[in-house]
């Protein structure tokens, strides 16, 4: 038996992140979702998995675990995105690059890393309607932004709902301030949404003078980049899908949807499944009460599974005991969510929809050697992550 | 318990004819038919009339009463919260209200139990256009038409101190160069596609609104009747009918009178709804005040039906019973205009949805 103390002592007595070589070997590797090895050995160079064998013994290896699956992947990371981020000039700035406002020095990068989260999508705080481009960020490593961006630009994010439409006229402030310009219903910021797709459209077809944020509002309408629409009700939901299939019946393109935070998708699974759209859920809450009174049932992540949803989960950056991503994939589980599907759901599911599954999500040779090791069956409650390499190297000593 | 128990053995039945045979049958307009007859067949009505042919082996229901259309909530902001209007831009043609509505809200099932089948959720007054109105249905919040009318405010409610437009005379310019630029919905508004509901207070805005809708040939309603019994005329010159202030126990005669008079020039009236500020079950009492100060019955029962559905630009989908129409209907113990008369039974696509054995 592989108990969790051999790990321990390997870790104490080891340096492991020095050379650039690096094997670790655990009883059950999980490569991809649904696909198990046994007795697996991984090994790693410069960065890199090179390979993953089966059949394997521990002797020789750097570290070892129960279990070790790929790099946990947050696609809602929702960490050091405060109100600074958003641009405030305007209700619709596509062309904000969240890359360029990150704190990489703050403390939760490296909590969540010791979390098992490796990859995380990181975009403006939702109080504009479309607050810019979300970009694609390692955990750790080095902190600047050359070691840690996967992918920038890599998707435009924005919001239905309530949140970008309560930020009008702060009690107190005086006429003529530009937070006038918001929206203050669901209405108008579904307006907001659709003028500024038919604006970048007739501005492109029109020849007329182009305005910030063109070219991302066109590659979001060509479905060249994804949009991730931060949609909690069943009505935020709906006019997020009738407004892609008005684009769509317009000939104006085909968006690809990522509904984020859809806490009620589960009310709309016809709709969801007619639409193509994947979901990303919000954190389990233990009454089922959401933002914007949104209900979130237990099963909403069987449901959609079941349905062929694309879907994944997030911990919006919930660092504190039942609120890891680890525990949102065992709350899915308890709401009848298969193992493989909830190992989806936080690593290659996001890794696909962030267009960076070439990458991160799955244990494969020449991807990124990101690996979480864990000391049981993960997403149980009795198991916990015990190590997490990143891009090959031991990043964090656990405790 | 009982209540699924009974609404389980409804006879309506999505394949098989059903007939409800009925001592009064209101069809939306006209005169009520004696002994009329209404057939519906998989949740429309297929025929309706004193001579339709009842099918072979159809489910019969003998009404000892009235049937009439469900009743239709013109201009209601029952489902949408505090998200009615949006502050931001005095001209919003091409908002929607639907995104602000909730469909599981409760405030829109209460309709049910007043007849009321069918509503115009619409967007606030008091910006000069707050947007499109939307037709929903009351018993499942399905919504049968998104963009249903542009609402406007041609009123004093309209003018602000703090951004234009800041007076009567700023805010008529910029409706009129709106409908007269006709770009999007007011394009369609001047090309009788889309119907207008222009909100009115006072004299001033009666006129002006009815000098904006002749001008650019738009079709619809003023929402707002208190005002018009001196103007009953202009109004009728203007093309548009009127869709009524609540008529409650407490209203002058006034009102009523201005009612009446709209009704003597000619103009069509629908009775509003206004909620959730009235409750729907008010639409019947505001009606049996009118009918006691002279309005015609068969006048004052369309205006709770097909009236106010044309009038808010869903007259081909409620307020009627027809050949193809939706079977929305509502028993009756005897003329809804009575108040003395019990609601018993109410019926959306031909299932019963509310009553019935037991009630």
């Amino acid at each position: 038996m592989i108990s969790t103390l051999s790990l321990l002592t390997l870790s104490l007595f080891a340096p492991l992140s020095s050379g650039d070589r690096l094997v670790v070997f655990a009883e059950n590797v999980y490569t991809a979702p649904g696909n198990l090895v046994e007795d697996g050995t991984v090994t790693i160079e410069d960065g890199k998995i090179i390979s993953v064998k089966g059949g394997t013994s521990p002797s020789g290896a750097d570290m070892v675990a129960h279990t070790v699956t790929a790099g946990l992947v947050d696609m809602s990371f929702r960490y050091s995105t405060n109100q600074n981020t958003v641009e405030q000039s305007d209700e619709i700035t596509a062309n904000a690059r969240i890359s360029e406002m990150l704190d990489l020095h703050a403390r939760g990068w490296e909590r969540a890393l010791k979390q098992g989260i490796t990859t995380v999508a990181a975009f403006p705080y939702d109080r504009n309607v479309v607050g810019g481009m979300g970009a694609v960020l390692k955990t750790g490593g080095e902190e600047t932004l050359e070691a840690r961006l996967v992918k920038d630009a890599a998707f435009l994010r924005g919001a239905m709902g309530s949140l970008p439409s309560s930020g009008n006229r702060p009690s107190g402030a005086r006429p003529g301030n530009f937070y006038a310009r918001r929206p203050t219903t669901r209405m108008g910021v579904e307006w907001a949404w659709r003028k500024a797709f038919y604006d970048a459209w007739q501005e492109e077809h029109g020849g007329e003078a182009a305005r910030p944020g063109r070219a991302e509002l066109l590659a979001a309408l060509a479905g060249k980049t994804p949009v991730f629409v931060q949609a909690w009700t069943t009505q935020d939901i709906r006019t997020t899908v009738f407004l892609a299939e008005e684009m769509a019946a317009e000939g104006m393109g085909s968006m690809r949807i990522v509904i984020d935070a859809g806490a009620e998708a589960w009310r709309e699974i016809g709709l969801l499944t007619r639409s193509g759209a994947a979901v990303c859920l919000p954190p389990f809450s233990s009454d089922g009460r959401t933002t914007d009174g949104a209900f979130m049932s237990w099963d909403v992540a069987a449901k959609l599974n079941e349905a062929g949803v694309p879907l994944a989960l997030s911990a919006h950056a919930g660092f504190g005991s039942g609120n890891t991503l680890a525990e949102q994939a065992a709350y899915a589980r308890r709401g009848g969510l298969s193992f493989d599907a909830a190992l989806a759901a936080v690593t290659s599911v996001p890794a696909t929809l962030l267009g960076v599954s070439d990458r991160v999500g799955t244990l494969s040779k020449g991807l990124d050697a990101d690996l979480v090791l864990w000391n049981g069956k993960p997403f149980e409650l009795t198991t916990r992550p015990v190590g997490v390499v990143l891009n090959g190297a031991s990043s964090t000593e656990q405790k | 318990m009982l209540q699924l128990a009974l609404l389980l053995a409804a006879p309506a039945v999505a394949s098989d004819a059903l007939v409800v045979r009925a001592e009064h049958l209101f069809l939306g307009h006209g005169e009520p038919i004696e002994n009329g007859v209404l057939v519906i067949t998989d949740g429309k009505v297929t025929a309706a009339g004193s001579t339709a042919k009842i099918p072979d082996g159809a489910v019969v229901i003998e009404h000892e009463g009235w049937v009439t259309p469900g009743f239709f909530g013109a201009f209601t902001m029952d489902g949408i919260g505090a998200e009615r209007r949006d502050d931001t831009r005095p001209l919003m043609p091409e908002a929607r209200i639907v995104h602000s509505l909730r469909p599981h809200s409760a405030s829109l099932a209460r309709n049910i139990q007043a007849g009321v089948t069918a509503v115009s959720v619409s967007p606030d007054t008091g910006r000069p256009c707050s947007g499109a109105s939307a037709l929903v249905k009351t018993h499942d919040a399905r919504v049968l038409d998104s963009q249903l009318q542009l609402c406007l405010d041609a009123s004093y409610g309209a003018v602000k101190t703090d951004e234009a437009p800041t007076s009567l005379s700023s805010l008529s310019a910029l409706l009129d160069a709106a409908f007269t630029e006709g770009a999007g919905s007011f394009g369609l508004a001047t090309a009788q596609e889309l119907p207008v509901l222009i909100r009115v207070r006072d004299r001033f805005s009666v006129r002006s609104a009815s000098a904006l809708a002749k001008k650019h040939k738009l079709q619809g309603a003023l929402f707002g009747s208190y005002w018009t019994e001196d103007l009953a005329g202009e109004v009728a010159g203007s093309g548009l009918g009127v869709i009524c202030d609540p008529i409650g126990v407490s209203a002058n005669q006034k009102a009523l009178r201005s009612i009446n008079a709209l009704v003597k020039a000619g103009v069509k009236i629908g009775f509003g709804l206004v909620g959730p500020a009235n409750s729907p079950e008010q639409l019947r009492v505001g009606a049996a005040l009118c009918v006691r100060s002279g309005l015609n019955p068969n006048i004052a029962l369309s205006a709770l039906t097909a009236s106010a559905a044309e009038l808010s630009g869903a007259g081909d989908h409620a307020g009627t019973l027809a050949p193809g129409r939706d079977a929305d209907f509502v028993l009756w113990s005897g003329s809804p205009i009575e108040l003395s008369s019990r609601l018993e039974e109410v019926w959306v696509d031909g299932r019963r949805v509310h009553g019935g054995e037991g009630k």
